[in-house]
């Protein structure tokens, strides 16, 4: 605990300013005008930023809108958060909504609600058990997804590549309803060192090891080692390099 | 299609590497951004890459990997100064820079208590106009002038520094990386340096 540091708690409706905070913990209306710096951010109700905001970590269980960029250790999300610039972080835990306008860039990414990032998302892990876009390239060294729901990327790279359809469960079936989607993922190229796809659509797919799972549709595969192809999948041409 | 570029395919194929390493030096910042070019090419969208700087790079990663961890990689390749500060003596001593270019340089620019990196990048960058030949020493104080002014302005984004002479005058220009940039047909450009590949070169002799 810092002694210097206020924090700063918003009951009710709160116009403040920004400024170096310790504990930043919104459970009202609140907003902030100008850059915030605290140690941890919490909002259970509907919080916007008009800046950028650094700290060390933040829980997202309202709504929180931050108008700059966000540099943050950790991240929860189980609300919604929309950040108008790019997004750094060590861990980020999405089960809610987040929006980015711009790039993200971190460590670990867990997403089991709904992800968008209007730039690229670069991270060491990238687990997905729910619904995500990225516009720009999707760079991890370990990309595992589960189709929920409908997911989109410009591009994907890394080491690593698996992308499986979920079990049909009951969340599943509830899942499919709300985002109205079918349950694939479209890519424009995917290339990684071993690389397994289940329901994707892809216009080229490059790697050292490529299996291809059931329910694609894919124009090309290049491998340079191994290639297998499930009978229930289109590949239009494939390449061996 | 332009010879200066190199297809990602075709640099995987040359050096030998993996996608997966690619990506992964992309995200440890070892691989800058901007040199990632997309071409819309007759089979759709493709990546391709400045030839020679690519290849050197990606030699330099390959061999200097097994002893440097990736981060330290990443912070030898940044455009961005270290924080390093030397002394008069150990410039000499470390056989940077020639002891006749930083009596030059304090010639100038006075005798700092301790030449910050840029400082030192600024004789480096002289030392080496003046070891070529390109540059005569009274055409330093115009180099050290654009350096110390305006340098600090680019803050680390990569920038090429353009060294031209017309009927005699000489004159130096500091522009961002990758800029084209025409002159009439009476100027000789006599030097082109980037500085990024300097501070690359600066880092590995300190």
């Amino acid at each position: 605990m810092n002694e210097n540091k206020p924090d700063l708690v918003i009951h009710g409706s709160v116009n403040a300013s920004g400024g170096v905070y310790n504990k930043v913990d919104v459970q009202g209306f609140g907003k902030i005008k100008g850059d915030v710096e605290c140690e941890t951010l919490h909002c259970a109700g509907h919080l916007s930023i008009t800046g950028n905001v650094r700290g060390a970590s933040a829980k997202v269980e309202g709504n929180a809108s931050i108008s700059g960029k966000a540099e943050l250790d950790t991240i929860e999300v189980y609300g919604q958060l929309d950040v108008n610039g790019d997004l750094a972080f060590t861990r980020l835990k999405v089960d809610g909504n987040t929006k980015i306008h711009g790039s993200m860039t971190g460590e670990e990414v867990k997403v089991r609600g709904m992800l968008k990032t209007t730039g690229d998302c670069e991270a060491e892990v990238f687990s997905a058990k729910g619904a995500f876009t990225v516009g720009g390239l999707l760079n991890a060294g370990r990309i595992e997804v589960h189709l929920h729901g409908g997911c989109e990327a410009k591009e994907m790279g890394g080491e690593y590549i698996e992308v499986r359809k979920a079990g049909s469960s009951t969340l599943n079936k509830l899942l499919k309803h709300i985002f109205n989607s079918a349950l694939a993922l479209s890519v424009d190229s995917v290339e990684g060192d071993e690389i397994y796809l289940e329901y994707t659509r892809a216009k080229v797919v490059r790697g050292k090891n490529v299996e291809i799972g059931p329910g694609c549709e894919i124009d090309l595969v290049e491998s340079s080692e191994d290639f297998r192809l499930d009978p229930g999948s289109l590949v239009k041409q494939h390449v061996k390099r | 299609m332009d010879p200066n570029l190199i297809s990602k395919k075709e640099l995987l194929e040359l050096t030998g590497i993996s996608y997966g390493q690619l990506y992964r030096w992309k995200r440890k910042n070892l691989i800058p951004e901007d040199w990632f070019i997309r071409r819309a090419t007759f089979t759709g969208q493709e990546t391709f890459f400045p030839r020679e700087q690519i290849m050197s790079r990606i030699a330099k990663i390959v061999h200097m990997k097994d002893d440097l961890s990736l981060d330290e990689l990443a912070d030898m390749f940044s455009p961005h100064l270290a924080g390093t500060k030397l002394t008069y003596d150990e410039l000499v001593e470390q056989n940077i820079v020639s002891a006749n270019t930083l009596e030059l340089y304090t010639k100038y620019q006075g005798k700092p208590e301790v030449f910050s990196f840029e400082q030192v990048l600024y004789v480096y960058v002289l030392n080496r106009l003046l070891i070529t030949g390109e540059m005569s020493l009274d055409e330093s104080g115009g180099l050290l002038q654009v350096l110390c002014d305006h340098y600090p302005s680019f803050e680390g984004k990569p920038c090429e520094l353009i060294f031209v002479r017309k009927m005699g005058i000489s004159t130096f220009v500091l522009v961002p990386g990758a800029t084209e940039v025409h002159f009439d047909s009476g100027v000789k450009i006599v030097s082109r340096l980037n500085l990024a590949a300097c501070i690359e070169e600066l880092k590995a002799k300190m």
